[in-house]
């Protein structure tokens, strides 16, 4: 009679059952798949139907098992069903895609099976939930560990959902299920509690963040690997105040980040973390040491060795003599830089400046050098690196293995002389075959006896010199050095040679040093660095000697400007051609004017003599993209079949072998994607993604098709695109985003620069949580102690010697129950007589009384009630001190689970339905 | 012969003096004696089980004896004394060896009924339980109502009716067990269970003095005492909450899985007269939570049936303990 329930209940039960468990859990199932298909691009049917047909077998595997049917019978017919279906689809005739249908079909029903299972397993095991719960959260975590960019919110974005239905299975989902008892009174309280709790928690962790986040931040960078700061502008700003102490180095950043001892990753986009576009001599310059970027020259020795070229950041072409700081002119004749913003430009469309073809100034032995750049993600992203006068760039993808340390990429052309190389003061180690190249150049250059037959305007620009004493007397020296040498080589040689030279004792009078220090004579605080440099201390870092060598050519009519970029230096063989550039490889030269060869490059400076830097290690080179022949920008005219994976695309920009080409109008034409990898902004995702109207980005390879059309110059574009292979098989396609999540994205983008939210990692992560932890446990255990204080401050503030008694009377117990005098079942006047000493036994008794009295009688109070209440208050910690000892009270108070037992309720007597008996 | 030197001329403190005369007899067990005055005081009767020789007969003569005076079945004729009969139940006890009967009376020409030994004010029952169920329910009748029936006629008796049964539990062969009805009617029900090491010591050397009971009681109480005492019972305050918890303790009876009958309203009724006699007799005039306690079991034990007879006593206390544990965290109001 008791352990059935009528029909009634129990299909009530089983709707309550069905909605609070089985509705939730199948809506945590939906977004668990929607985060797997994000994570793994194999599943393709849309989530929806995915879940649908996942909730379908738990339903009603649920009901099936709630009514008390067999297991093993039910799953062998459904098995049997399944096996039926799967056979006759093999079979099914006709012109249908066996073969999606198939994968389609065993997709849903394998979805549903596990549903079914689970189902069963909610029905009738025990537990099941919490099983339930933990296997989400461990889904959730392997498919988020495909994310590429981790930080705390998105994660917790990510994992919220799961933690959330733990909770809700755990805590409110049983009481409310159970229709046996629907007590809307105690459930609701259970889910005010579960409310109030999750609020706290999240509180806490909001507060944690706030307050500790930017330290922790900065803590841990401080200890970690990688160097930099915050706010480039800020400190900027604070240094202007001293003329000397403002450092206008090659790299700011890294500066301030030794000096400040700050941490922090660089922040793209921040003008503040540009190279300079001036250069200032300074006392004082530090560098710091991560990657840059890294690239592959195509330049060689005709024996094959390489034959490294410097990469050009700017030309400082004007000087201020005042601040001694060399300025970037844009208005320098022959403009030969190339102003383009790599990050910009779309996947392979590429940039050619004709202003810098046009410019070039080399006509014999012209070279084209080919670049890959990969400009590490520590970088700036808007600068472009290239070795000199570059005069093509074309984005490149970066592959996804890379894209941790490698941001963007870009494919560079440049014009150089074939007689350009970085080996002029920097020289492996006497090399004999490169001697014989480097006299081989200086023979070649030795041919151009002056510069009679140049330009003008460029002689006069090149060779501009500020007036003053001090450039005279550099005129003078220079004179003086080259007063052997007839042609400009030799006049460069000679000057390369003053930096060499050595004294009486064979010592180097110029070295290279990071400090130079403040100019030499302190009673003159505007003493001339240059003058310091050359005359004085001989001692100077790389914008010195650039500086210096720049105004010893140009005192005696060489042509030469100040250019910024980085030193490439040839360090292994185990990747030839491949160059790593490091941040303290920033450098500054001088490029000297050959007509005939253009701009080529003359290092000054010498070698540090001082510190050898330990040899830094080459990284492993990213993978260079394989050649696309056809690249073609447009829009996508259809929704791509999801059989054929075909779709149509119409465009009017293509990139052929790497040439850009502009349509004279829009053609269409059919794509084939069925191999093709696709990419939405950044992410990785899958075909289904596409929608009709997307800009998209199509990429066919080399390799894709073997009857691939080669350019013919005779034809015009429009007309060798009639030869193209029909449908045009793509390797790769780039959507760009839409323009919400452009816009989402660009949102994201501020917020987390507000939050200051930087991309974490598992160690910061795990550092957060045990902190968060710690903290929570300590409090959890300093909760007794608490309590203890607050019961004492209420009996102490109370007034009234009725809620004074009652005070006192909760605060005796609490403290004997804390000290290790537990009350049982038990009266309270039964435990006082029972327990205690038998002095404070007579008060505890006399006090039990008095309150029992007032508590009963509704008591009036008696004459010494009140004095007596006092008394008792004041004597009970020391009774209990008495009884159990001091260190073991204090331990008693470190143990939660005795003070939770203080708080619990007595058990609930599981009350019965009552039943008419007679 | 009431005891000036020693008397305290309040009543509770006349019923201090009572307890403790009992209690030089009845050794180490003085909450069963105060049970027994405060079943008095609530104007209620009280069964005594346990087995043979616990001293439940020396109990009821020691009690009678100290507010009746002496050992002789006093008749109930003389006004403000209290009279004590005692009936010894046998298998053969007819109802009317307790009613009485009608006797021819030759001079008068007609039936008078002569009065059995029922009409009194103490009766002691000794061994309730041998007696057929005629006897037993006879004894119903004046128990609950005061007045017996005979024939045509109704007697009232005295307003001071206090029956003490005894009877061993019911597992003894020759017994008849108590209807439900039957004992519901009595307020209490105690075991006296045996005493302790040192009692018992104590009581073997004293087994002369005790057994001499008519010499060493002294009446304590008077009739009008007694009468005043169960007035002033019905006076003690009896906090709201602590009736609330009465009803939460009987309605508990009622719900738990373990009890299969639970408490009557009446049971709730003679649970709040014997709450304020208790608090008399522990010289109170309010009702406190340890009463709840104390006065749980004896009161409301026997008016339940349990589905397991071991854990029985457990699932009443469950529903004290459940209901203890709230008034505990009570505060004083106002």
């Amino acid at each position: 009679m008791n352990n059935q329930l009528t029909t009634r209940k129990k299909i009530m039960q089983l709707l309550f059952r069905l909605l609070f468990i089985v509705g939730p859990t199948v809506v945590i199932a939906y977004v668990t798949l929607n985060e797997l298909n994000l994570s793994y691009t194999k599943l393709s049917p849309p989530v929806g139907s995915q879940a649908l047909f996942f909730g379908l077998g738990l339903g009603i595997a649920y009901i099936f098992y709630y009514f008390r049917a067999r297991f093993i019978l039910t799953f062998i017919i459904l098995f049997i069903v399944y096996w039926i279906i799967d056979r006759s689809i093999s079979r099914m005739p006709g012109e249908f895609d066996v073969f999606y249908i198939a994968v389609t079909f065993k997709l849903y029903s394998t979805l549903f099976i596990i549903g079914w299972i689970i189902g069963f397993l909610l029905a009738r095991v025990k537990f099941t939930h919490i099983f339930l719960s933990v296997v989400f959260i461990i889904i959730t975590i392997i498919a988020n560990n495909q994310l590429v960019n981790f930080d705390l919110s998105t994660l917790l974005k990510h994992l919220f959902p799961a933690f959330a239905y733990a909770m809700y299975m755990l805590f409110i989902a049983p009481p409310l299920a159970d229709a046996n008892e629907i007590n809307l009174k105690k459930s609701g309280k259970r889910l005010l509690l579960s409310m109030v709790f999750l609020e706290l928690v999240f509180l806490t962790f909001a507060l944690v963040r706030e307050h500790f986040g930017p330290k922790l931040d900065a803590s841990s960078k401080h200890l970690g690997e990688k160097q930099g700061q915050w706010d480039g502008g800020k400190d900027g700003d604070k240094g202007k105040k001293n003329p000397y102490d403002e450092r206008k180095g090659l790299l700011e950043r890294g500066n301030k980040g030794e000096k400040d001892g700050k941490g922090g990753k660089p922040d793209e986009g921040d003008d503040g973390y540009k190279m300079k576009d001036t250069m200032k001599m300074s006392d004082k310059m530090s560098q710091a040491d991560y990657v840059m970027f890294c690239a592959k020259l195509k330049n060689y020795f005709p024996n094959g060795s390489p034959k490294p070229l410097y990469f050009v950041y700017h030309y400082l072409t004007k000087y201020d003599p005042i601040k001694e700081s060399f300025i970037r002119d844009t208005a320098m004749p022959y403009f030969d830089e190339l102003n383009c913003d790599p990050s910009s430009l779309e996947m392979y469309r590429s940039k050619m400046d004709s202003t810098v073809i046009k410019n070039c100034r080399a006509s014999k032995k012209r070279l084209t050098v080919v670049a890959q750049v990969y400009i590490s993600s520590n970088t700036w992203k808007h600068a472009l690196l290239a070795p000199a006068s570059a005069y093509y760039v074309q984005a490149i993808p970066v592959d996804s293995g890379y894209k941790k340390m490698f941001r963007s990429a870009y494919k560079v052309k440049s014009y150089t002389s074939e007689l350009n190389n970085a080996y002029f003061v920097y020289n492996p180690s006497a090399n004999p075959q490169l001697e014989g190249y480097q006299q081989e150049r200086y023979d070649e250059l030795r041919t151009v006896a002056d510069y009679s037959h140049t330009d003008t305007s460029l002689f006069r620009y090149y060779t501009q010199m500020p007036k003053g004493i001090l450039y005279d007397s550099i005129t003078q020296l220079a004179k003086r050095i080259t007063k052997d040498a007839h042609t400009p080589v030799d006049k460069v040689i000679a000057i390369r040679d003053f930096f060499l030279q050595r004294d009486k004792e064979g010592k180097k009078i110029f070295r290279y040093t990071l400090t130079p220090g403040t100019a030499s004579d302190p009673n003159i605080p505007n003493a001339s660095m240059l003058n310091t440099f050359i005359f004085k201390t001989h001692a100077g870092y790389c914008t010195y000697y650039a500086g210096a060598s720049l105004f010893l050519l140009r005192s005696i009519g060489i042509p030469s400007r100040f250019t910024t970029g980085f030193a490439t230096i040839d360090r292994s063989d185990k990747n030839k051609g491949w160059y790593w550039f490091y941040a303290s490889q920033a450098h500054a030269w001088t490029q000297v004017y050959f007509p005939g060869y253009g701009w080529l490059d003359f290092d000054m400076t010498i070698g540090n003599d001082d510190q050898k830097d330990a040899p830094r290690p080459d990284g492993t080179p990213p993978l260079p993209p394989p050649e696309p022949w056809l690249v073609l920008d447009g829009k996508a005219e259809s929704v791509p079949d999801l059989t054929s994976k075909r779709f149509d695309i119409s465009f009017n920009k293509i990139v052929f072998y790497n040439e850009d080409f502009r349509l004279n109008k829009t053609f269409t034409r059919k794509v084939d994607a069925s191999v093709c990898r696709v990419f939405y902004g950044e992410k990785d995702t899958t075909l289904s993604c596409l929608k009709m109207g997307d800009s998209l980005v199509v990429v066919s390879y080399d390799d894709a098709a073997k009857k691939v059309p080669l350019p013919n110059p005779d034809l015009s574009m429009e007309a060798q695109l009639e030869n193209f292979p029909k449908p045009i098989i793509a390797d790769e396609i780039h959507i760009k985003l839409r323009d919400e999540d452009r816009k989402k994205q660009e949102e994201e983008k501020t917020v987390q620069q507000k939050s200051n939210a930087k991309e974490m990692t598992w160690g910061e992560i795990m550092t957060r949580f045990a902190i968060f932890l710690t903290g929570l446990l300590i409090l959890l255990f300093l909760f007794p102690g608490f309590w203890l204080c607050w019961l004492v401050m209420r009996y102490k503030f109370s007034k009234d010697p009725r809620s004074k008694a009652d005070r006192v009377y909760r605060l005796a117990l609490y403290h004997f129950h804390m000290a290790g005098m537990e009350r049982e079942q038990e009266t309270p006047l039964q435990y006082a007589t029972r327990r205690i000493d038998p002095i404070f036994q007579t008060a505890f008794t006399g006090f039990m009384q008095v309150f029992l009295r007032l508590k009963y009688a509704n008591g009036e109070l008696m004459q010494g009630d009140a004095e007596l209440i006092e008394a008792f208050g004041k004597s009970i910690r020391k009774a209990a001190r008495k009884k159990t000892g001091f260190f073991r009270m204090i331990w008693n108070y470190f143990n939660i689970f005795r003070a939770t037992r203080f708080f619990r309720r007595p058990e609930e007597i599981k009350l019965e339905e009552q039943e008419q008996f007679l | 012969m009431i005891d000036q030197t020693q008397a305290n001329n309040t009543n509770s403190g006349k019923l201090l003096i009572l307890t403790e005369n009992i209690g030089k007899i009845i050794r180490g067990k003085p909450q069963e004696v105060k049970y027994v005055i405060t079943a008095m005081l609530a104007r209620g009767h009280i069964l005594l089980e346990d087995n043979p020789g616990a001293g439940k007969t020396v109990l009821a003569k020691t009690l009678a004896q100290s507010i009746s005076g002496g050992l002789d079945e006093a008749p109930l004729t003389v006004e403000g004394t209290v009279a004590f009969k005692r009936i010894q139940f046998t298998p053969d006890l007819l109802p009317m060896d307790l009613i009485g009967s009608h006797i021819f009376d030759d001079d008068k020409k007609e039936f008078v009924f002569k009065k059995g030994p029922l009409f009194t004010n103490v009766l002691l029952a000794d061994e309730i339980n041998r007696a057929s169920p005629k006897v037993q329910s006879a004894l119903l009748e004046c128990m609950a109502e005061n007045q017996i029936s005979s024939g045509d006629k109704t007697f009232h008796l005295d307003k001071f009716f206090f029956t003490i049964a005894t009877q061993n539990p019911i597992e003894m062969e020759g017994t008849y067990p108590l209807p439900a009805a039957q004992l519901d009617r009595f307020f209490m029900k105690i075991s006296f269970g045996y005493v302790t090491e040192e009692v018992e010591l104590e009581i073997y050397n004293n087994y002369i003095a005790i057994g001499d009971v008519k010499n060493t009681v002294k009446q304590v109480l008077t009739y009008n005492d007694i009468i005043q005492l169960q007035q002033e019972a019905e006076n003690v305050f009896l906090h709201p909450e602590l009736v609330k918890a009465v009803v939460n303790i009987v309605q508990g009876t009622r719900r738990h899985p373990e009890i299969t009958l639970g408490c009557s309203t009446r049971g709730g009724i003679i649970f709040i007269k014997c709450l304020k006699a208790w608090a008399l007799v522990n010289q109170r005039n309010f009702v406190i939570e340890d009463d709840l306690r104390a006065l749980a079991q004896p009161v409301l034990h026997h008016r339940l049936m349990f589905r397991n007879r071991d854990a029985s006593r457990l699932a009443l206390q469950q529903v004290i303990d459940h209901e203890l544990e709230r008034l505990a965290k009570l505060r004083i109001a106002g």
